[in-house]
């Protein structure tokens, strides 16, 4: 009875901490629309700037406490609110998604920044020591405090949203954001102040539970994921619902870490894990959400040509070639990743880009690869290792993905976030388990060795080697994801992503169009864990966390999350400017945690992503052979100047950048000469294209132009959902129309409507 | 009533206005003169754009060409919320109110344009006195007429300078349609200049001074509420 009185309490005291932090997290939410991911890293953030203030600099505690509360993290939900997420409010989902989740990963680095990890900083609680006795168990002062703070922002928030005209605003937000500004109500206020108030609540839940923690900036973030859990029972809606939710999360954490056998190490990841998987019950058991009907969405991805990927994979293999060449061993061993990580990262782009689904899991699934590869491919490096890392990977996958069927946006979000964490926290902490006949064995508490692979008797042994073959396995793999993306599965996900509701209406089977695409985007995660694997030789769970894997998933939708360039620049970013970056200079160094973050960040700007930025600015040069052949004979000039030890690697480097560059001006300024811009092109770079497009279209033959274009030129085309719309219904079209949906060019008037 | 002094600009003018949504365009040039001191009625069939022309004058919505006057001065720009609270006030189609907040709460939302709650309650309380005996209730929970009230409370009790009525009588009862539009033509003799927007209320030509009939995002004719009758049949009847 004692025991159970006891974590009773400890279980209540974790839940008014976790209902401060969630209450919060849902006055921002429905306020403005955006789910802070960051939410936990700001009450990280600020019981850090406490522990400053307080311990370091030995202010009095209600000095500190005010200082925080009161004055820096209300001013710092307020900067946020200015400067990034107003912005936000017309932009997709996903793009959301990155912002928040940049900042979260932005202010982890920052926090390592200021305050680098490894040092002790202990923080004792409020009046440690201090207690009072209820019937048999004994309440600390501490969590005497907290309960009292959970009562005063349960009644204040109560008072705020029912007695004042910002908090009654606030509600009325919800119901009807334009009704509210015609009302002649000042709308970014009422954001203004929830995003502060919303800073305060998550600073003084890191406050309150930094003590029971260590004072560690990634755990306290994620704690957000038990304050999630909650937040999710009220729906993202209800604060009284989310007390509740807070309740029963903390109470089960307590009562886990009181009734669970102890000594067994099975068991005691299940307690860290146990808020995650609540996490991802409750998601479950949410009432089924409705169809969507389209999505309003900024980007705008071409669909690739097969020539257009044969060119890219040949490009990035030869680029692989080139580095292999000309790097040396430390290099090759460092930058070698950019292609296995490159991989990790294509697996996002049909889930992602085409499909338009979230996933947070990706490098979860890509760790199972790595065991797998580890395991199976033993010493000798088998290729078995490889093919069963693709089949268990795409197995969990499809595990994963049919109970999360039903979910989307922010809540398939969370839902492969709370997987990710069970993961990390659970699962790849396990030692061997014996199921049946079947001997389980994961990281083996520690570490696991993987051997190189072994193909047709070839090892692939060394980091030459081994860029060689990641670079070769993502070129072929980004094939794939093409084809994809013009066969029949890739319409599908497209059409999908655009309209459930009308997919559904069609008669197409939803569950198996997403099964197949979660499935397919695991199996591709699989083999980039597993050549990830062999070339680290060593692997932890650390290497396949939620918190590295997140910069993945910014920097897929940074790049182009539609386009397999996107993914390359993934690879490039993390694994090959970072580092380099790193190499330059050691303050740089420091800050590299920090820079995904802010391309993450500045996404806002540019939906559609780096990658098909690019692909229109190469597009003359692509079309440019002359030029396109100097360029490539000039590297090859470079290549063999570097071979035979002419110059270094940077001016190497910088060479090969300046002749694309060049290349690319010059192809430009001819085809700006040229003056024909076909039809084609215009589809193909449909990024900036529709605006232009119309413009043409609404002012119909704009005839006193002096010296008009020859008459041969084919009128621009516009954006393919404006078809027939902003311009008559061509043949010419129709011939597009089938070459951008990759079908078999029909050329059939009018019968095009099939497609 | 007559239209305001000739030597003062109309309190609300449209010219040559174009919106639409994403790439198609809905107004294709609009032009509206609404005098000071007039009851106006917008007519027109469904889809002419009778909304979208609202919407860009309250400041919702963004004309992509052409001005938009109110009192003289060009507002193209002004956010919807700035309009409000310099005395625009447009109670949008559907009905215009909160269906999660109470009666009250409804109305303490009308008092961002500066008027005191007090004021508020007691016009509204006074004009509809159904709507005190349901101050705690939520605003959803009320019948269809009990809701255009409340959303009509706004415009009359927080003394705009220009109100925007669309299409108040959809979904009503003709009976309380005709009290709705006793109260509008009271209001109106009070010196408040509104614009109504109706589909078929021939009945609004009744009490408007002047009037407008707008199609397929133009405006057809515009003068007395008799030439504009006139033309009405033939709209309708898609000629
Ligand atoms: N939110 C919207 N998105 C796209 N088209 C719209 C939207 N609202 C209205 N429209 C279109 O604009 C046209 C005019 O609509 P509206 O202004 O509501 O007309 P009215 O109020 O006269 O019935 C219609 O053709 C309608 O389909
Ligand atoms: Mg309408």
């Amino acid at each position: 009875m004692d025991k159970f009185l006891t974590f009773t309490v400890i279980g209540l005291s974790t839940s008014a901490i976790y209902a401060v932090i969630s209450s919060g997290l849902v006055l921002t939410y429905t306020t403005t629309g955006v789910f802070n991911f960051a939410h936990g890293a700001q009450g990280m953030i600020a019981a850090f700037a406490y522990w400053q203030l307080r311990f370091a600099w030995g202010w009095p505690a209600p000095l500190a406490l005010a200082t925080v509360l009161l004055v820096l993290a209300p001013l710092f939900g307020a900067l946020l609110e200015r400067v990034i997420m107003r912005g936000l409010a017309d932009a997709s989902e996903a793009v959301r998604l990155v912002v928040s989740i940049s900042l979260l990963v932005g202010l982890i680095g920052l926090a390592q920044v200021i305050w680098p990890p490894g040092e002790s900083r202990p923080m004792s609680t409020f009046f440690a020591g201090r207690q009072i006795r209820v019937w048999s168990t004994a309440v600390t002062a501490h969590q005497l405090i907290t309960f009292a703070c959970a009562l005063a922002v349960a009644v204040g928030l109560r008072l705020l949203l029912h007695r004042t005209r910002i908090g009654v605003s606030m509600r009325a937000i919800v119901d009807d954001r334009p009704l509210l500004l015609l009302n002649g109500a000042r709308t970014d206020r009422v954001a203004l102040l929830s995003w502060a108030i919303g800073a305060s609540l998550a600073a003084l839940g890191g406050i309150l539970i930094a003590p029971a923690i260590a004072l560690d900036a990634p755990s306290l973030s994620l704690l957000i994921v038990n304050a999630y859990a909650a937040a999710i029972f009220g729906r993202l809606r209800s604060i009284p619902l989310t007390f509740v939710g807070a309740i029963v999360i903390g109470l089960t954490e307590a009562y886990l870490f009181g009734y669970l056998p102890t000594g067994n190490t099975a068991l005691a990841g299940l307690r860290l894990a146990a808020p995650a998987i609540l996490l991802f019950v409750v998601l479950l058991v949410l009432p089924n959400r409705r169809l969507r009907t389209g999505v309003r969405s900024r980007e705008r991805f071409p669909c690739p040509t097969r020539a257009g990927a044969l060119l890219f994979s040949g490009s990035v293999f030869v680029a692989g070639i080139v580095m292999a060449t000309t790097m040396s061993r430390p290099d090759l061993v460092t930058y070698g990743k950019v292609f296995s990580f490159g991989i990790i990262a294509l697996s996002l782009v049909p889930l992602v880009g085409y499909a338009g689904q979230i996933s947070l899991c990706q490098l979860s699934f890509a760790g199972i690869g790595a065991v797998v590869m580890a395991h199976v491919g033993g010493a000798s490096g088998s290729p078995l290792g490889l093919v069963l890392a693709a089949v268990v990977a795409a197995a969990v996958g499809a595990l994963v993905a049919l109970p999360a069927l039903r979910l989307s946006g922010i809540y398939l979000a969370l839902a492969t976030a709370a997987f990710a964490v069970a993961l990390d926290r659970w699962v790849f902490n396990l030692p061997a388990v014996r199921i049946g006949p079947l001997r389980l064995r994961l990281f083996d508490l520690g570490s696991v060795d993987v051997a190189p692979l072994r193909l047709f008797g070839y090892r692939f042994d060394s980091p030459r080697a081994q860029m060689l073959l990641a670079a070769g396995a993502f070129a072929l793999l980004a094939l794939g994801v093409s084809a994809v993306r013009r066969g029949r599965l890739g319409r599908r996900l497209l059409a999908m992503r655009d309209s459930e509701a009308a997919c559904a209406t069609f008669g197409m089977d939803l569950v198996r169009t997403r099964l197949a695409v979660f499935t397919l985007s695991a199996a591709i995660a699989g083999v980039g864990g597993a050549i990830y694997a062999t070339q680290l030789s060593s692997i932890t769970p650390g290497n396949f966390d939620l918190v590295s894997g997140l910069p993945i998933f910014m920097l897929v939708v940074v790049g182009g999350a539609g386009m397999v360039g996107g993914a390359l620049f993934a690879g490039i970013g993390l694994q090959g400017l970072l580092p380099a970056l790193a190499r330059l200079s050691s303050l740089l160094a420091r800050w590299q945690t920090i820079a995904p973050a802010l391309a993450g960040l500045g996404l806002g700007r540019n939906p559609s992503g780096a990658a098909s930025d690019v692909t229109v600015a190469l597009a003359p040069l692509r079309r440019d052979a002359p030029v396109l052949g100097a360029m490539l004979a000039a590297m090859g000039l470079l290549w063999a100047g570097r071979l035979a030890g002419a110059f270094g690697g940077w001016p190497f480097l910088a060479g090969l950048v300046v002749a694309l560059a060049v290349a690319a001006a010059v192809a430009q300024h001819r085809a700006g000469a040229v003056g024909a811009v076909g039809a084609v092109d215009a589809v193909d770079a449909a990024g900036p294209a529709p605006a232009a497009a119309a413009a043409t279209a609404t002012v119909p033959a704009p005839a006193p132009v002096p010296a008009a274009p020859p008459a041969t030129a084919a009128p621009p085309v516009p954006a393919l959902e404006w078809m027939g719309i902003t311009q008559p219904w061509t043949a010419d079209a129709v011939a597009a129309l089938d070459r951008v949906l990759g079908l078999p060019e029909e050329g059939v008037r009018g019968g095009a409507a099939h497609g | 009533m007559t239209a305001g002094r000739p030597d003062r600009p109309p309190l609300l003018e449209l010219r040559g206005v174009r919106a639409g949504y994403g790439e198609v365009e809905v107004l294709h040039g609009v032009d509206l003169v609404v005098p000071e001191r007039c009851l106006f009625a917008l007519l027109g069939p469904n889809g002419a754009g009778k909304t979208t022309t609202l919407s860009v004058i309250a400041g919702l919505h963004r004309a992509t060409d052409g001005d938009v006057v109110l009192a003289g001065r060009r507002v193209n720009g002004a956010t919807a919320d700035q309009l409000a609270r310099r005395g625009l006030c447009l109670v949008p189609e559907g009905r215009g109110i909160f269906p999660n907040l109470t009666v009250r709460e409804n109305l303490l939302m009308a008092t961002h344009t500066g008027s005191p709650i007090a004021d508020v309650e007691a016009r509204t309380f006074a004009r509809f006195p159904r709507l005190r005996d349901r101050r705690g209730q939520l605003a959803g929970t009320l019948s269809g007429g009990e809701q255009q009230m409340l959303a009509m409370a706004r415009g009359l009790a927080t003394d705009p300078a220009l109100l925007l009525l669309d299409e108040l009588s959809m979904g009503l009862a003709p009976i309380l349609v005709e009290e709705l539009y006793g109260l509008v033509a009271e209001v109106a003799a009070e010196g408040v200049s509104i614009v109504v927007v109706e589909q078929f209320a021939r009945m609004v030509l009744g009490v408007a001074d002047r009037a407008a009939l707008m199609v397929r995002g133009r405006v057809e004719a515009q003068g007395g509420p008799a030439e504009i009758e006139g033309a009405l049949s033939g709209a309708y009847l898609g000629q």
